[in-house]
């Protein structure tokens, strides 16, 4: 999967599995706009994580799932920290309002991030 | 207990909102079945071999009276009239038609019941000491900490999609009543001098088909930072958790697979890294979660018990102390012969909530042996109890004992099953059939898989018997030795497996040689300890 960095650069990088738990990762993507990840099936979640780790530690760019993220999963991704998310087109004429907020309220803390993205000058 | 806040509910009815609109979209074509399933699964729908099953969360194992009552009426409305209660203090029914689940689950929620997250790749229900609250040792009572793990990990947005299942048991008393070393997580609370309340920290446990017992990964961690350290626990392992084959794709792999170090590694990094203050528990908190678990209770003068002797045995087999002068915890044995472990009628469902309603302060606990306990019930009170319990086939004294066996569903409900389950629980009542025998044989776990997947906890019995299939036969694997509390142990294989008809003979044979050969005061498990499982083996296949 492709990062796109401020110069419009592509990165070798391909998250989630690039991102090693045992690291912190701003130091790789700290400056890159935006970030792709790949949900490999309707039931990898990975990247929920990913993304979620991502904005704990600050990042403020954009973050895109694409894959069978499927409607079901979507307010698990927005809340997850994703901006975008992909859907399919029968998905796309199925949409509902509560796919993207099923539920009145949550126990977790939202996840956002806690700084603006820097953008390069 | 706990009572739903408006939160709470307004989460449990908009979940049967989302639920009844994806069962329509599957049942409209418009929802793939490989979409579908992890949908159904996390809220406890299983395809089983005749019907679909539905399993219900009984969180930490409490329920009210008015709870016990409605599931009867399930029962009676949308099944075949019974209840099967689980190893992890769940409830099942086992014959809903597919359409009526949205309704069932409707019905749920007016009584603050869900059956969210009771399958799938998700946090389950947490599980805990069945005699919470009861007991006088307690650092805390553990559902407080289950309860708030409870609301942490409903519709988690990280933790819906794990690699795996996910289980997590509690206590809060040096006795382990959970069997924390055998799950994913398992949390001991302890008092603590510098941060008042501690928990010690187990990952990796779990039995399956790569049984393993936890590691104590970090000791000593203040309470109010549990909801960061599992977070911690649960990043790693979302991010590091194999997927490609679903066989190793529990933490307990992960942990081994990392080493035990390097896991705790990642985790303590993890916890430095990305520490949530809104996630910290505050005083107030605990206090209040407290508050709402508290029973209060006036201590009573204690009762002499000069009833009969059926009044007696099941007095010392099938009470226990309780904390608050002239209370006793009363165990209701559901391994009767002639029903299936963890098996209640609508009927008794029904007696049960009447008699908690009027002896135990509205309250049931389910255990993870599948019994049910009413917790609070006035040493006054017994007799009459006991007489209730007797009209209604609940006062069978076998609590502990060969009899009391656990068992999965087996052959005859399980579609993953290789082998019955249910026929060996019954014949164990064949067998064992004079109590005083069994008094005599003392604490002796039987517990029964019909399959790998360990469902009847096989491992962590005295004798373990697992169903394996041979040239399209069931024969069974027998284990000796295992146990779920402190000093927890994995049963040893003891030979070769054999068919279903041997296995009574040499359970039999190896209580004969138990009774013959033990030492004064020394139980069943003991004595497999002292004379190894090769001795036994000689013994047990001698005459097969």
């Amino acid at each position: 999967m492709p990062l796109i960095n401020s110069q419009g650069a592509v990165t070798a990088l391909s998250p989630p599995d690039a991102l090693d738990p045992t690291q912190s990762d701003m130091t790789s993507v700290g400056d890159v706009l935006m970030i792709a990840f790949a949900f490999d099936s309707p039931v990898d979640g990975k990247a929920f994580s990913a993304a979620a780790l991502l904005r704990a530690e600050g990042y403020g760019g954009t973050l895109i799932g694409v894959g069978p993220v499927g409607l079901d999963r979507l307010a698990y991704g927005f809340r997850a920290g994703f901006d975008v998310l992909e859907l399919t087109d029968d998905e796309w004429q199925q949409l509902q309002p509560h796919h993207l907020s099923p539920f009145p309220h949550h126990y977790q803390p939202e996840t956002r991030p806690s700084q603006p993205l820097k953008k390069s000058a | 207990m706990y009572k739903y806040n408006p939160i709470d509910q307004a989460i449990v009815d908009a979940r049967v909102s989302q639920f009844s609109e994806q069962m329509t979209r599957y049942l409209a074509g418009e929802l793939p079945e490989e979409q579908f399933m992890p949908l159904r699964l996390q809220n406890g729908l299983y395809i089983q071999r005749h019907a679909p099953m539905l399993r219900v969360a009984i969180p930490y194992g409490t329920l009210a009276g008015y709870q016990l009552r409605h599931l009867a009426q399930i029962a009676r409305k949308y099944d075949r009239g019974y209840g099967h209660f689980t190893t992890r203090q769940n409830i099942q029914f086992n014959w809903l038609a597919l359409e009526q689940v949205p309704e069932v689950l409707g019905e749920l929620a007016t009584v603050q019941m869900h059956a969210i997250q009771t399958s799938g790749a998700c946090v389950r229900n947490t599980t805990t000491d069945p005699l919470a609250g009861t007991v006088a040792d307690e650092a805390i009572d553990p559902r407080v900490v289950c309860e708030l793990i409870r609301q942490w990990s409903t519709f988690h947005p990280e933790f819906a999609y794990l690699p795996r299942k996910f289980k997590i048991a509690v206590v809060a008393t040096e006795e382990d009543r959970a069997a924390i070393e055998v799950h994913d997580v398992g949390i001991r609370i302890k008092k603590h001098v510098i941060h008042g309340l501690a928990f010690d920290l187990w990952v990796g446990g779990g039995l399956g088909r790569t049984p393993l017992l936890g590691h104590r990964l970090l000791a000593d961690l203040p309470l109010d930072e549990l909801r960061n350290w599992l977070t911690a626990v649960l990043r790693v392992y979302n991010l590091a958790g194999r997927r490609d084959n679903k066989y190793k794709a529990r933490i307990k792999i992960l942990v081994n697979a990392m080493g035990v170090e390097a896991f705790r590694e990642a985790v303590t990094h993890r916890y430095l890294t990305d520490h949530d203050s809104d996630l910290k528990i505050s005083a107030e908190t605990l206090e209040d979660l407290g508050d709402s678990f508290s029973c209060k209770l006036e201590p009573q003068p204690i009762e002499g018990h000069q009833g009969s002797l059926d009044f007696q045995r099941w007095y010392r087999q099938n009470t226990k102390p309780h904390r608050i002068m002239g209370y006793r915890s009363v165990f209701l044995s559901l391994k009767r012969p002639g029903t299936a472990p963890g098996d209640v009628t609508a009927l008794q469902m029904d007696v049960i909530a009447d008699l908690a309603d009027r002896f135990s302060q509205s309250e049931i606990r389910t255990t993870h042996d599948q019994n049910l306990i009413l917790p609070h019930v006035a040493e006054s009170d017994l007799k009459e109890l006991l007489q209730c319990l007797s009209a209604h086939d609940l006062a069978h004294p076998n609590l502990g004992l060969i009899s009391d066996s656990i068992a999965c569903p087996g052959l005859d409900f399980c579609s993953l099953a290789n082998a019955p389950s249910l026929s060996l629980a019954e014949a164990l009542h064949e067998t064992f059939d004079d109590l005083d025998e069994q008094v005599d044989i003392g604490p002796l776990e039987v517990k029964i898989s019909g399959c790998m997947n360990a469902c009847g906890h096989h491992h962590i019995a005295h004798i373990g018997i697992l169903g394996v299939e041979k040239k399209g036969q069931p024969w069974y694997q027998i284990t000796l030795g295992g146990r779920d509390q402190q000093g927890a142990a994995l049963g040893k294989r003891l030979g070769p497996a054999v068919p279903h008809d041997d296995v009574l003979p040499l359970i039999k044979r190896l209580v004969d040689t138990y009774l013959e050969e033990r030492q004064p005061g020394e139980y069943f498990v003991g004595f497999v300890d002292r004379l190894g499982v090769d001795y036994l083996k000689e013994i047990s296949y001698a005459t097969h």
